[in-house]
């Protein structure tokens, strides 16, 4: 297991984590699996692109965002 | 038709998605609007926390999502914020504003346009939402900016064209649309907005913050429709003193010497 951080929170993984399945995680009962269609991934303050987080493989201390469109003017 | 980069547009209302009772009402209210273009923001999602999906629904509408970098505070900020807004809406269109001020959210023109630079170069569409300034708006234009969005008043004030004779010189030296955005506090602000040649107009607290958002809608929907009529029909010039529009002179005899009072009796 390794820990990473999710909004700065820790969470606990298997190694062989990818960014993909910390997403599935941390997705409440409201969040559905569809609701991530429109959200933005960010790893150590860098956006991954929503193609490659099945490719990305989660290491020991990410601190890992999720950002959502929110209503705004 | 009004025209922003390659996106043309029937409706020159567009409308901010904040306040909104809750999605159903801005759904309404978005759809009597007419609008063609909406603006949302960006928030980090908390674990446990309930986030409206608010992107699904307004996907559905086929309107087109503008995102905004709201929240940033410098450039570097809203740089990584439109980087964010291009990956979770799929667009390159931005609406930039960094107003690191929070009691009168006023833009910071010097980030802005050390942002505006950089985005333009990165390939975006920027709409800078600005004060009405118009040397600031030429610099932006040049730059590359698509469109230019100076302020009528604070954001959400509702205190309508205060900068009205400065949003004048705006619209009379670009030559990229000007959408006036903030502080349009009611439909009669915003014919006077269109009437003063704007392109567009962006309206949010006036529709959502009314007992009725779907009516204040459709009021601005008529507003601004009639404003841009009566700007391409061509409003009359404003004088000083009256002007008359029946004839003066032979009212009953010709050359009669003015005598008043009850002597003329």
């Amino acid at each position: 297991m390794i820990t990473v951080y999710f909004n700065s929170q820790p969470l606990s993984v298997p190694a062989d984590t990818n960014l993909r399945d910390i997403l599935a995680l941390v997705a409440t009962t409201q969040q559905s699996h569809e609701a991530f269609a429109n959200v933005a991934a960010v790893v150590n303050e860098c956006i991954v692109p929503k193609s490659q987080w099945p490719h990305y493989q989660c290491q020991a201390s990410d601190n890992i965002e999720l950002f959502a469109a929110v209503a705004g003017g | 038709m009004l025209k922003i980069a390659d996106h043309t547009f029937n409706s020159r209302l567009f409308c901010g998605t904040g306040k909104f009772a809750n999605s159903q009402t801005m759904l309404d209210a978005l759809h009597a609007s007419g609008s063609e273009l909406v603006t949302l923001a960006m928030k980090r999602i908390d674990r446990h926390s309930h986030t409206d999906n608010l992107m699904l629904p307004l996907q559905k509408t086929g309107i087109k999502l503008l995102p905004n970098t709201s929240g940033a505070r410098t450039a570097k900020e809203a740089l990584f914020a439109a980087e964010l807004g291009r990956e979770m809406f799929a667009t390159n269109w931005v609406k930039l504003e960094i107003h690191p001020d929070p009691k009168y959210l006023l833009p910071d023109p010097i980030e802005t346009l050390i942002a505006a630079e950089a985005l333009v170069k990165k390939g975006f569409v920027v709409l800078p939402y600005v004060h009405a300034d118009p040397v600031l708006c030429r610099r932006l234009e040049a730059l590359g900016c698509a469109a230019v969005m100076p302020l009528a008043s604070p954001i959400g004030s509702n205190q309508g064209l205060v900068t009205k004779a400065f949003l004048q010189i705006i619209i009379e030296q670009s030559t990229v649309p000007v959408v006036i955005d903030a502080g349009i506090g009611c439909p009669s602000d915003a014919t006077a907005a269109m009437e003063l040649g704007a392109d567009a107009v962006l309206v949010n607290t006036a529709i959502a913050s009314s007992r009725s958002p779907q009516q204040m809608a459709q009021c601005f929907k008529q507003a601004v429709e009639t404003g841009r009529m009566a700007y391409e029909a061509g409003l009359g010039q404003v004088y000083q003193y009256a002007q008359h529009t029946s004839p003066l002179t032979g009212f009953l005899r010709e050359n009669q010497e003015h005598q008043g009072g009850l002597n003329a009796l």
